[in-house]
């Protein structure tokens, strides 16, 4: 069920709404949890299963580490020093078995269902090429809705659990709950658990600033996906369907169209979820905080699809970072190389796993790889040449925070994240080449011609250029719905009215345009 | 809950309630503003070769034929008007869903008053990406608030049509048929093979079904339902979900895929398709509509038109249709 479907809008939210504060106070979870599986059933059948085994296998998995663990602190006052430190390795051992377990099982899945044919595919060609006689057998096999979600914020909280930081959960509803919440579930934000499962089970009183500010916001995303995602989806795949047909200007606009397809999609989306989650007094985690506003890579992706930023951050950077081998080579290199590269190896070493998993978690194709080293290699590149960039500002004496040079770094960002994007879209490698190469040629095709007539063209610029204000607003700090709500009544619905009559009359839907599902939930 | 507090809610449920019905307000206008003056493409009117019955005279059809595209392409009224003076009318829309099936039926019935109504079945399985129940709200929606149908009419609207000045309704020669010269032959498997399986109708579509059915039953209406030969969407199994339903309401079911049935209209898979077994030609069209002709001749005791001189424009269109399908003129959309 797409979030922008009328089903979706009118009488799924609507019904749960309704239902929700029907409820006394401390059932409502119920009207969540179901109204969750009643979502993921529409959108999937019988693929619930997958999400149920998950659901299961992460609740008996913490379980059990608990009971590991207060196995162990009910005798460990009575112990020795040496016996407590040998129970207490015995313990973590045990612990670190089931955790693994569960990565394995959950981690598996997903990695079987989304990346077999990607493997499969490979080792068949690699067997044929070297004469191995390896034939992997073609399988049949469907995605369940949100898996690359969900299973991340299961794994997520299993390693909580494991590392302490989290309780185990005894109340499944509550565990069910957060893994499945219709809000999250579709493309996100990877939740966590501290974070979510506790103001989702709890019940909610109406608070009436919270529930007008989460419709606003959904009015906001609903903008963003049907008036700009979705228009600009015709003209991108226009050009990106024949890409050998195009060169030039027409597909530099491409790539620009493309970047704003993506990130209005996205984010609009994420508008539409935080706003349904407000409705419910759930405060639904952000995931973008204007990212075209940063001056570097790394703050890129701080400020973009941030909570797959953050897992990463926390479940392969760090771990990474910290184990004995990373250490050990930061030694090395301090002690062999430069105090400088002492520091960057270690850094760099643990960077890499982060990029080939952020890669690989979009989708299981070359080009994703290629797309996570891309961005491994612009940030090693800053990381190598910190020390030249510091001399540089010190030669040159250019002022870091002067307005002209923040613009140049944010716009030399956005080209660079463009052209990631560029690759992102692109069909393979080969493609991806051959489109970057001719956008500096003469340009082919006539802007007119790319599915979008001028009228389109026109809404896709006011939209581009209101998303743009909207971004320096929030940069300067201003939360744009306090100000709409302090505006006299007649203004304010003034406003309400016309976002609602410009979203239902320049949306990109029903007849002439395609259904453009959330691109996110493809990955 | 205290008094001051009790007012605010309910000022506050006020707003939100008020607010709603600005809403539904600002969509009834919009609606009125957006939607076509006329039922001709060129006045904006989606699936129009669907809506060309609005240009015909008023309670003057016999039959009016509902279904999708195969519909549209396989059967061809003015093949029956010819032989048997029956006036039919194919209203076809592409990948129709037995919801919409419905909603074009009300609209026939709101200037028709045909004596037959044929339901093409294949709707009943007509895939959508969304499910029935998310099709089935989205068709009731549109119709409750054409502008979402119409909503892209801002580009093109003219003044004279914001003012709410009517225009003539458009009359196709064609009556809804969508007429085809190309020949691609299907070479497939038998997709008619026997089978015990059985396909279920799904329950949102059943519940469509049976309102489709009801509808034409209260207004004094036979049901018939039709399968056009369709080698890429029809099978056995679905064939026989629609059998049971039709001898379980007593409704009369011609399958044209059914091997019995081609052998009778001389039906060929060689000649008769435009694109390889999904849609057919106009030599498939025609031996389905003659063979249709006397099939309803026969069992529905129609009324033969060709000298009533109410229906001296139908003998205008015989000569514009023929035009069409000697290949002299190409059907546009704006024919009058």
């Amino acid at each position: 069920m797409s979030y922008t479907s009328y089903f979706y809008l009118l009488f799924f939210l609507g019904a749960l709404v309704i239902l929700y504060y029907l409820m006394p106070l401390k059932r409502r979870w119920l009207v969540l949890l179901g109204g969750s599986y009643f979502f993921y059933w529409l959108a999937s059948g019988k693929l619930i299963v997958f999400l149920l085994i998950t659901t299961v296998s992460v609740y008996l998995g913490a379980l059990a580490m608990e009971r590991e663990q207060k196995a162990f602190d009910s005798v460990r006052k009575s112990l020795e020093k040496e016996e407590k430190k040998a129970r207490k390795a015995a313990m973590m051992r045990r612990k670190r078995h089931i955790v693994l377990a569960m990565v394995l099982i959950n981690v598996g899945l997903l990695a079987f269902l989304k990346y077999y044919h990607f493997f499969s595919a490979n080792v068949n060609a690699l067997g044929n090429s070297l004469n191995l006689g390896i034939q992997l057998p073609a399988l049949k096999l469907v995605m369940p809705l949100g898996i690359s979600f969900y299973t991340l914020s299961a794994v997520g909280y299993v390693i909580d659990v494991y590392r302490g930081q989290t309780a185990a959960d005894h109340h499944f509803g509550r565990l069910a709950l957060f893994l499945s919440l219709f809000t999250n579930i579709t493309e996100g934000p990877i939740s966590r658990y501290g974070q979510l499962a506790g103001q989702a089970f709890e019940g909610h009183r109406v608070d009436y600033r919270q529930f007008t500010f989460g419709a606003q916001l959904i009015l906001w995303g609903l903008f963003q996906k049907m008036v700009l995602a979705d228009r600009a989806a015709l003209l991108v795949s226009t050009v990106f369907r024949s890409p050998s047909d195009y060169s030039g200007g027409v597909v530099i606009l491409a790539m620009f169209v493309y970047t704003l397809q993506i990130y209005a999609d996205f984010a609009g989306c994420m508008d539409i979820v935080r706003g349904s989650g407000a409705l419910f007094g759930i405060e639904i985690t952000r995931n973008f905080h204007q990212p075209f506003f940063s001056r570097s890579i790394g703050e890129f992706w701080r400020r973009w699809h941030m909570t797959l930023g953050a897992w990463f951050k926390d479940y392969i950077f760090y771990p990474v970072t910290l184990s004995k081998t990373n250490m050990k080579l930061g030694r090395w290199a301090k002690k062999h190389l430069s105090p400088h590269l002492g520091q960057v190896m270690p850094t760099a070493f643990a960077l890499f796993f982060v990029w080939l998993a952020n890669g690989i978690w979009h989708g299981a194709a070359w080009k994703y790889v290629a797309y996570g080293m891309y961005y491994y290699v612009l940030t090693l590149f800053g990381l190598l040449f910190k020390p030249m960039i510091f001399l540089f500002y010190k030669k040159t004496g250019i002022q870091k925070d002067s307005r002209p040079w923040q613009f140049f770094l944010i716009l030399r960002t956005f080209i660079l994240v463009n052209i990631g994007m560029l690759l992102f879209r692109a069909d393979s490698l080969p493609v991806f080449a051959g489109m970057f190469v001719s956008m500096f040629r003469k340009t082919t095709g006539h802007w007119l011609e790319l599915g979008l007539d001028v009228h389109d063209l026109a809404v896709l610029a006011v939209g581009a250029l209101l998303m743009l204000v909207v971004g320096i607003l929030r940069e300067k700090g201003i939360c744009i719905r306090e100000r709409i709500a302090s505006l006299p009544i007649i203004w304010r619905w003034m406003i309400y009215a016309s976002a609602f009559c410009a979203i239902v009359l320049l949306g990109a839907y029903g007849s002439g345009y395609g259904v453009v599902d959330p691109l996110y939930a493809n990955f | 809950m205290h008094i001051s507090n009790r007012k605010q809610f309910v000022k506050r449920a006020l707003k939100i309630i008020v607010f709603v019905l600005l809403a539904v307000l600002l969509l009834e206008g919009m609606s009125k503003v957006l939607m076509p003056r006329s039922n001709s493409g060129s006045g904006g009117m989606h699936n129009y070769r669907a809506r060309g019955f609005y240009g015909e005279e008023k309670n003057s059809l016999d039959i009016a034929a509902i279904g999708n595209s195969d519909l549209a392409s396989g059967f061809s009224p003015m093949e029956l008007w010819k032989s048997h003076g029956i006036a039919g009318f194919a209203c076809g829309e592409p990948n129709q869903t037995i919801d919409q099936s419905v909603r074009l039926l009300q609209e026939v019935l709101t200037c028709q008053k045909p004596k037959v109504v044929i339901l093409e079945t294949d709707t009943l399985f007509q895939e959508n990406m969304e499910g029935h129940l998310t099709s089935l709200v989205k068709t009731a929606v549109n119709y409750l608030f054409p502008v979402l149908e119409y909503h892209d009419r801002w580009k093109s609207v003219t003044l004279s049509e914001l003012m709410g000045k009517q225009q003539k309704p458009w009359h196709d020669p064609g009556k809804g048929y969508r007429y085809s010269g190309d020949r691609v032959a299907y070479k497939g498997d038998d997709y008619m093979a026997e089978t015990k399986e059985k396909e279920e109708i799904d329950a949102i579509a059943m519940k469509s079904l049976d309102q489709f059915v009801e509808i034409c039953q209260e207004a004094g209406i036979q049901v018939m339902f039709m399968e056009m030969p369709s080698a890429n969407s029809w099978n056995m199994a679905r064939h026989r979900a629609v059998a049971d339903y039709a001898s379980s309401r007593n409704i009369s079911f011609i399958d044209f895929n059914m091997k019995d049935r081609m052998k009778e209209t001389g039906f060929d898979w060689m000649t008769d398709s435009r694109d390889g077994g999904n849609h057919l030609n106009y030599s498939g069209a025609k031996k389905i509509s003659v063979w249709l002709g006397d099939y309803l001749a026969k069992d529905y005791q129609l009324e033969d038109h060709r000298k009533d001189s109410r229906y001296q424009r139908w003998q205008q269109d015989v000569s514009a249709y023929d035009r069409i399908v000697l290949g002299v003129v190409h059907q546009t959309a704006d024919e009058s």
